[in-house]
């Protein structure tokens, strides 16, 4: 029986500057059917989803809602014709009741004002109609947060809903709530409301999922029901292209530990411990969200943390003290480098020396031709692509931005580098440069730390991976013996 | 002309703009001025717009540090009036003590409630606009409290050379040591910002307080040592002050605190931070010292001198803000071009 098509994206594009986010991508919707969305960290899925409540404009290609074209979209639009999202962070005013936090946009009104009485008792039938009993005059930041993701569903019903996104609704939720979610999601599905699912947790696909479309680097891999899957063959997708060929890296003999981190516990990660020895580069692999980059931040002094302990080429590091990081060698490279790495507003000359004053200019007084010939030195070294050392930061390409940061680390004789995605957005050929500049980093002897949502990057550099998921290291694996999927499985294994 | 001269004078008149304010003031109030009779540009008036900006341009040097590392100080002008009434004593013709004493029970007063200042903005992580606030109100009431509704007058002669001597005369165009002192002040604060790995510090903080913690900058040392800076330079803006009055008295400079801020806003200085060249200072002290003598001279009512006021700083920071941009742009365009040129001729 052919069912009609509720929603179609055809042969949607989106690109970025620099980056392709999205490529010729075609996925349909039916009434009535939940559609899970995967793929790793920046594959694609969220900015999908951006597209179709017009957060994005698409490039290219065209979005279809029931047979007709959208030829404008616009979050209002989309909303309009009964598109409704529900994030991970929810949309709820705290000090609102449940009444007012469902028709907040659309109020019920009599004359001029708002009806607050229609608003209650249409709220709780709509509270009702999915099955929660909580007094619709209570105040949102008095419930828990998954009777508030019940709220956020019944405010999509009340907009008359037809097509539902679900942005990884279950991430901050309990077993049972889980379990109350599915059942919602299965009466919605009764009633025919179509619904996009984006999850990191791949065992729910199987419980609640019709059908698949796996995302990587922004191109479609696959769209199939669910019946013709298995666990494996999801994860093998989701990982999927070989090794090419743009990782120089040779394994050298380790020596001795540089980095260890022992037993460090905070906010967002616990009882975290790695070694790094001289000569290695180590991955941290694991989702957004699995305490990597806090680990780092905590482990650098950049944060504070509640317990544990951090050494440096056999030294203990103080707590919350980057200065001191830095001063016995240490350096981080972060994850945002216009906000963290660099001054943009500053030119590539000041941004070289500011780790390396004191060696560079011992009496406090600016050495000029000193400072210039160590800069160009590394300008050289590095094949920073530059007219000159005195362009400012923020002219340059993501790429040249990363080296001017290593550069700067270079300069202060750094021998502790923690690379914080060091390839986000750089294209392939500047991401070959940095690989091969930190692989001489530790051909003369440095320790590396690179933590990276990219598979491929991780299997192509690290001599060993650590795994991070939720706030912990679930895994420590050799890279001879470690394959893609192992890593995923541990990386989902405690979400 | 071609489009590479074109380019590079552009970008020059980009980064003048602060004398290019300059020169429209002067020439506003030369016009303005010449209906009613008076010349605006003689030397006699020149030369006292110079020496009453000077103390200006200390103040505003002071303020700028603090700016460019993306604070600000509201406290600069009560703490004048509080430093000096406190060591205002030894000051005085009769006093038997060195006024020395208190020159340096100025500065060191000063320093300290730089210190508390920096202390409260960096541990206490309180926004420096509060901080500072709170400041001024503390330090204008404790020096009524200490003086009560007394002034403090005469002041020892010898002391009162910092404001009053004359450094040199031609006809009536005289000069006196305050400009001497904002020379040099503008000289040292220049040579530290830009020729020290203090100022490179200080700029990289305010540029980017994240990128200078990530690069081992102790951003907490520099921004409580900007606001030391500020508080001692604002303190022997005091005694400039208060030389020339040949008073200490607690009502002094209720309006210091917000002039340092337009003198450093027109001097070019963006108040994100880590953006701005201190020559801009003197610039920007003779711009908001000359509408002030211009105004006066025109006998506008106070009032409407307020409105032109503030309408000026907008419009200075807007343009300022503009230029600054189209500057970055223009210089990075004429390095490119220059390194292709050197290229070619390899």
């Amino acid at each position: 029986m052919e069912r009609e098509k509720l929603l179609e994206f055809r042969h949607v594009s989106k690109s970025f500057p620099g980056v392709k986010a999205l490529e010729d991508i075609n996925v349909d919707l039916y009434p009535g059917e939940v559609h899970i969305l995967v793929g790793e960290n920046g594959a694609g899925k969220s900015t999908l989803m951006k597209v179709l409540s017009g957060a994005y404009t698409a490039t290219s290609g065209e979005l279809i809602f029931e047979g007709k074209r959208i030829e404008k979209n616009s979050p209002h639009i989309s909303e309009a014709l009964g598109i409704s999202m529900i994030y991970q962070e929810l949309n709820l005013v705290p000090e609102l009741s449940i009444a007012s936090n469902i028709f907040l946009g659309h109020e019920l009104k009599k004359g001029c004002f708002v009806d607050t009485r229609a608003q209650e008792k249409r709220a709780a039938e709509l509270l009702n109609e999915i099955g929660i009993r909580v007094d619709p005059r209570t105040l949102v930041k008095n419930l828990g947060v998954g009777t508030q993701q019940m709220v956020e569903i019944a405010k999509a019903l009340s907009k008359k809903a037809k097509v539902i996104v679900f942005d990884e609704p279950t991430s901050s939720l309990t077993d049972s709530e889980i379990q109350e979610l599915f059942g919602i999601i299965r009466l919605l599905r009764e009633r025919g409301v179509g619904m996009f699912y984006i999850s990191h947790r791949l065992e729910e696909l199987f419980k609640i999922g019709d059908r698949v479309t796996v995302l990587r680097d922004g191109r479609q891999i696959l769209t199939d029901t669910i019946d013709h899957m298995t666990m494996e063959s999801v994860i093998e997708n989701i990982a999927g292209r070989k090794i090419e060929n743009l990782f120089p890296h040779v394994r050298k003999e380790a020596g001795e530990p540089l980095l260890e981190i022992k037993s460090l516990s905070g906010d967002k990660f616990q009882d975290v411990s790695m070694t790094v020895r001289a000569g290695e580069i180590v991955g941290v692999s694991g989702l957004v969200g699995a305490g990597r980059t806090e680990t780092a931040r905590a482990a650098f002094g950049i944060d504070p943390y509640t317990s544990g302990e951090v050494y440096v080429c056999g030294k203990k590091l103080a707590k919350h003290n980057p200065e001191r990081a830095n001063k016995l060698g240490m350096c981080l490279l972060p994850e945002d480098r216009k906000l963290e790495g660099l001054a943009l507003s500053l030119s590539i000359r000041e941004n070289t020396v500011i780790s390396s004053l004191r060696a560079l200019n011992p009496t406090g007084i600016i050495n000029d031709a000193k400072e210039r010939r160590e800069v160009q030195k590394s300008i050289d070294e590095l094949e920073i692509a530059t007219s000159t050392m005195d362009k400012l930061a923020k002219f340059l390409s993501g790429g040249t931005q990363q080296k001017v940061v290593i550069a700067k680390w270079l300069m202060s004789q750094s021998k502790v580098f923690i690379f914080d995605e060091p390839t986000r957005g750089i294209d392939v050929g500047a991401k070959s440069s940095i690989y091969q500049l930190m692989d001489d980093l530790v051909g003369r002897g440095a320790a590396i730390l690179m933590i990276s949502s990219d598979l491929t990057e991780i299997m192509g550099m690290s001599d060993r991976i650590y795994v991070m998921s939720g706030g912990t290291v679930v895994g420590e694996l050799d890279q001879r013996q470690a394959t893609q999927s192992d890593i995923l499985q541990l990386a989902f294994s405690n979400v | 002309m071609n489009a590479l001269t074109k380019k590079r004078l552009t970008a020059k008149l980009c980064s003048m703009s602060t004398i290019i304010i300059v020169v429209l003031v002067f020439m506003v109030f030369a016009i303005a001025t010449a209906t009613t009779g008076i010349n605006f540009l003689k030397p006699s008036n020149l030369s006292t717009i110079m020496n009453q900006a000077s103390p200006l341009v200390v103040l505003g040097i002071g303020q700028a540090l603090v700016i460019l590392t993306g604070g600000i100080d509201l406290s600069v002008g009560a703490l004048m009036a509080f430093t000096t009434v406190v060591w205002g004593g030894f000051l005085m013709d009769d006093s038997t003590t060195p006024f020395m004493v208190a020159v340096v029970g100025v500065l060191l007063t000063g320093g300290l409630i730089g210190l508390l200042n920096g202390l409260m903005v960096t541990k206490l992580r309180i926004p420096p606009f509060i901080v500072t606030f709170a400041t001024m109100y503390a330090c204008r009431g404790l020096g009524w409290v200490y003086l009560r509704n007394r002034v403090i007058y005469p002041l020892n002669d010898s002391f009162r050379v910092i404001s009053t001597a004359n450094l040199f005369k031609i006809d009536r165009f005289i000069i006196k040591t305050p400009v001497l002192i904002a020379i040099v002040f503008l000289l040292v604060a220049w040579f530290v910002l830009r020729r020290t790995n203090i100022g490179r510090k200080i700029y990289f903080t305010g540029a980017s307080p994240m990128a200078a913690r990530f690069s081992g900058i102790n951003t907490d040392r520099v921004k409580i040592g900007v606001y030391i800076a500020s508080s001692m330079i604002a303190a022997f803006a005091g005694l400039m002050y208060v030389a020339k009055l040949n008073a200490c008295e607690p009502g002094l400079g209720t309006e210091s605190n917000f002039e340092a801020i337009t003198v450093a806003l027109i001097g070019g200085f963006a108040m994100s931070g880590g953006y701005g060249n201190i020559w801009g200072v003197a610039g920007g002290a003779l711009v908001t010292y000359t509408i002030q003598a211009g105004m006066n001279s025109l006998q506008m009512p106070s009032e409407l001198q307020d409105l032109i006021s503030g309408g000026l700083i907008i419009f200075a920071v807007f343009i300022n803000q503009i230029l600054a941009n189209k500057r970055m742009e223009l210089e990075n365009d004429l390095r490119d071009e220059k390194a292709i040129q050197t290229v070619r001729k390899a």
